[in-house]
């Protein structure tokens, strides 16, 4: 434990600090700024977001890590604080264009204070989440984390559909809330302290599983509740309702950032204190993993509506990512670089996709039909959902492939063979159903001539960029290539 | 079984009992009403964990103040005849008896059913009785809070508990003022002032 306000307690807090202050300013920018008030928030919000990134990467860190009362920071910790800092820089990106009117079909958004705000408090809490060394602060990193994603959901009181994705999240959130609160309270029991390290101390200790039922009833329902934020089955039947009503970039940071703490969550319990020896979670994982896979890919067959796909895609990514917590003992440190890897090249991909998506859905419904054309009406964003989309599949030597193989490998190393050929049957599906999105953008449209039907509600004007829409394109499909072509790179800035 | 015990039994009935009236309950006002009741039940169970400290807040802060708020709002926005009625049922037809009935039995079953592992568990674990004097108070709590030399004190997490809240409050603000158009700043700003802060 090192003592407040010296050199290494400042350099592991200061970023954590800083994105605090930053939700608390951004906040306020709203009052300040009389004109153009969600442009001004939006750039008070980026230039933060991008000072705590520096703050991240360029603050030396002892080698051991440093820690205060419940909370600490390590490598890992300030990894995943780069992806969560990473994910909501995007999302902040995305949604600049969505408080302009006749942006969207679903109307402007209005607040911008608040929106922006509770975007920064979200991640606020990921921060805390992936710091903490004792379950109370962890339980409460993970409602500071989810809790300001109720509100922004329902953030479009015009639309009905925002309403109901928000109080649907919240109902399901709420539970999930109460499952993993009782799962504490059992582990209090089992341990007799809150604190990381009398768990291990006490999860390791147990001759058998019979000795400590409390133990294991505690680890399954906070098991529970993660899968309800991991939308892991089966527990994954908010999500696509509620990627549905919410607005755009709020579902890009569900699906993103939300996810990736998630999954954060997971591995900070599951590779760490509560990693059971005796006790075969693998199974459960790898259970969960195949009907996560099942559900996703046979979800996404069926839609048409596009933020629907994407949902069950997800879910579909939430049972790969499974596949990480099934290597068992001494596969921690692959795991965790596997899961992290693979968050940044999905978050990647799938921002490459909401940008393409919300790009066409400014003059149409956000549907697989709408993409039609798209090749003709812009190639290179056409290119660009091509490449998100074979990073999506997983096909070499895009990003997508290195991380699949990555989460493979650390199944493997338990001899999961069954898991990893159902993982395999479901990247040979999952190629049907991205092939869709793409068979549509690049098939030329029917005109009213050749068809003898009505000529289709889609406009066929040409999609112009921005000189900033065009960077942001020009940069997820490098970052896309590059990623998976020179992956050491990423080593590079991490070892720093 | 000692006194202790039955005092449990008596309260966790209770609470299990008027937390199920608050659900069922048509009238919001009576729905308030029940829940502060049920608050008093588990200041009950506090004190016999011998957590008195939280008894005595549970009662003060949340039967006392949080509840009134509670009250305020719900007489302020609910003047209507036929107010608490879920809207989409005709408004003069009987709530079916027969499937409430029939939802608590399940719901008893379920606990009952519940009853038979939480004894095992509860039998198999190591009881640990609380041997400190001080055990529940506000000074012990304040250690736990800010100097505990065996766990990690809990600051960080009780700071964090304020962001928390302060999420909660910025969430209630936006949902309940008048949504103003986007582009008129001062308009927004005016009306969360006269909807949004009390």
């Amino acid at each position: 434990m090192s003592t407040p306000f010296s050199t290494p307690f400042l350099s592991a807090f200061l970023p954590d600090l800083a994105l605090l202050v930053l939700a608390l300013v951004v906040l306020t920018t709203e009052i300040v700024f009389r004109k153009h008030q969600a442009r001004w928030t939006a750039r008070v919000a980026v230039a933060g977001l991008a000072a705590v990134l520096i703050l991240l990467a360029a603050l030396p860190l002892p080698s051991g890590g440093v820690a205060y009362a419940g909370y600490q920071v390590t490598r890992s910790v300030v990894v995943w604080k780069q992806l969560f800092a990473l994910a909501t820089l995007a999302t902040i990106l995305l949604s600049r264009s969505y408080f302009r009117n006749g942006h969207s079909l679903r109307g402007a958004l209005a607040n911008p204070g608040a929106f922006y705000g509770l975007l920064l408090f979200s991640t606020t809490g990921m921060f805390a989440l992936v710091s903490a060394r004792d379950l109370l602060t962890f339980y409460i990193g993970l409602e500071l984390a989810t809790l300001p994603l109720y509100a922004l959901t329902a953030l479009q009181p015009r639309n009905a559909g925002s309403i109901e994705a928000g109080s649907k999240y919240m109902l399901m959130g709420a539970f999930a809330s109460a499952l993993s609160l009782f799962g504490i309270s059992f582990l209090y029991g089992a341990a007799g302290s809150l604190g990381f390290d009398a768990l291990a101390k006490v999860a390791s200790a147990q001759p058998s599983l019979s000795a400590q039922p409390f133990l294991l009833a505690g680890v399954l329902m906070l098991l529970g509740s993660l899968g309800f934020k991991l939308a892991m089955v089966p527990f994954q039947m908010w999500a696509p309702d509620v990627y549905e009503g919410a607005p755009t970039a709020v579902t890009a940071f569900l699906s993103t950032g939300s996810k990736a703490a998630a999954v954060a969550a997971t591995t900070t319990l599951f590779l760490g204190p509560l990693n059971l020896p005796r006790i075969d979670l693998g199974a459960i994982f790898a259970l969960a993993a195949v009907l996560s896979l099942l559900a996703g890919t046979l979800g996404a067959m069926r839609q048409s509506n596009l933020r629907r796909f994407i949902a069950y895609s997800s879910i579909a990514q939430a049972g790969y990512m499974l596949m990480a917590f099934t290597g068992g003992e001494g596969s921690e440190a692959a795991a965790r670089i596997a899961l992290q890897y693979n968050l940044l090249v999905y978050g990647t991909a799938s921002f490459a996709l909401f940008f393409v998506v919300s790009l066409v859905g400014r003059s149409a419904p956000e549907t697989i039909p709408s993409l039609r054309g798209l090749s003709a009406r812009s190639p290179a964003l056409a290119a660009l959902l091509a490449l998100s989309l074979f990073s999506l599949i997983g096909i070499p030597p895009l990003a997508g492939f290195l991380g699949k193989f990555l989460l493979f490998a650390v199944a493997a190393r338990n001899g999961h063979y069954t898991l990893i050929f159902i993982g395999a049957l479901a990247v040979a599906l999952s190629f049907y159903y991205y092939m869709r999105l793409l068979k549509e953008a690049y098939q030329p449209v029917q005109t009213a001539e050749n068809r003898g039907a009505p000529a289709s509600a889609v406009p066929l004007s040409p999609i112009r960029l921005s000189l900033a829409g065009k960077c942001a394109a020009a940069l997820l499909a490098i970052l896309l290539v590059v990623l998976g072509t020179c992956p050491g790179m990423l080593n590079f800035i991490a070892s720093r | 079984m000692t006194v202790p015990d039955i005092l449990f039994a008596i309260s966790a009935v209770a609470v299990a009992l008027l937390s199920l009236c608050v659900v069922l309950a048509r009238n919001p006002v009576r729905s308030t009403l029940l829940l502060i009741l049920s608050f008093l039940p588990i200041s009950l169970v506090y004190v016999l964990m011998q957590a008195s400290f939280v008894a005595i807040l549970q009662v003060m802060v949340y039967a006392g103040a949080i509840m009134m708020l509670f009250t305020f709002v719900i007489m302020m926005i609910n003047p209507a005849p036929h107010a608490g009625e879920i809207p989409g049922e005709e408004p003069g037809a009987e709530p079916s008896r027969k499937s409430d009935v029939l939802w608590f039995a399940l719901l008893a079953l379920l606990g009952l059913v519940l009853i038979v592992p939480v004894r095992y568990a509860a039998v198999r674990m190591v009881a640990q009785p609380v041997t400190k004097p001080d055990f529940g108070g506000v000074q012990s709590m304040a250690q736990l809070i800010f100097t505990h030399p065996d766990h990690n004190p809990l600051t960080v997490s009780f700071e964090l508990i304020s962001i928390l809240i302060l999420v909660g409050v910025i969430a209630a603000v936006n949902f309940g003022r008048r949504q103003a158009h986007p582009t008129s700043g001062s308009a927004t700003q005016a009306n969360q002032l006269k909807d949004g802060n009390p």
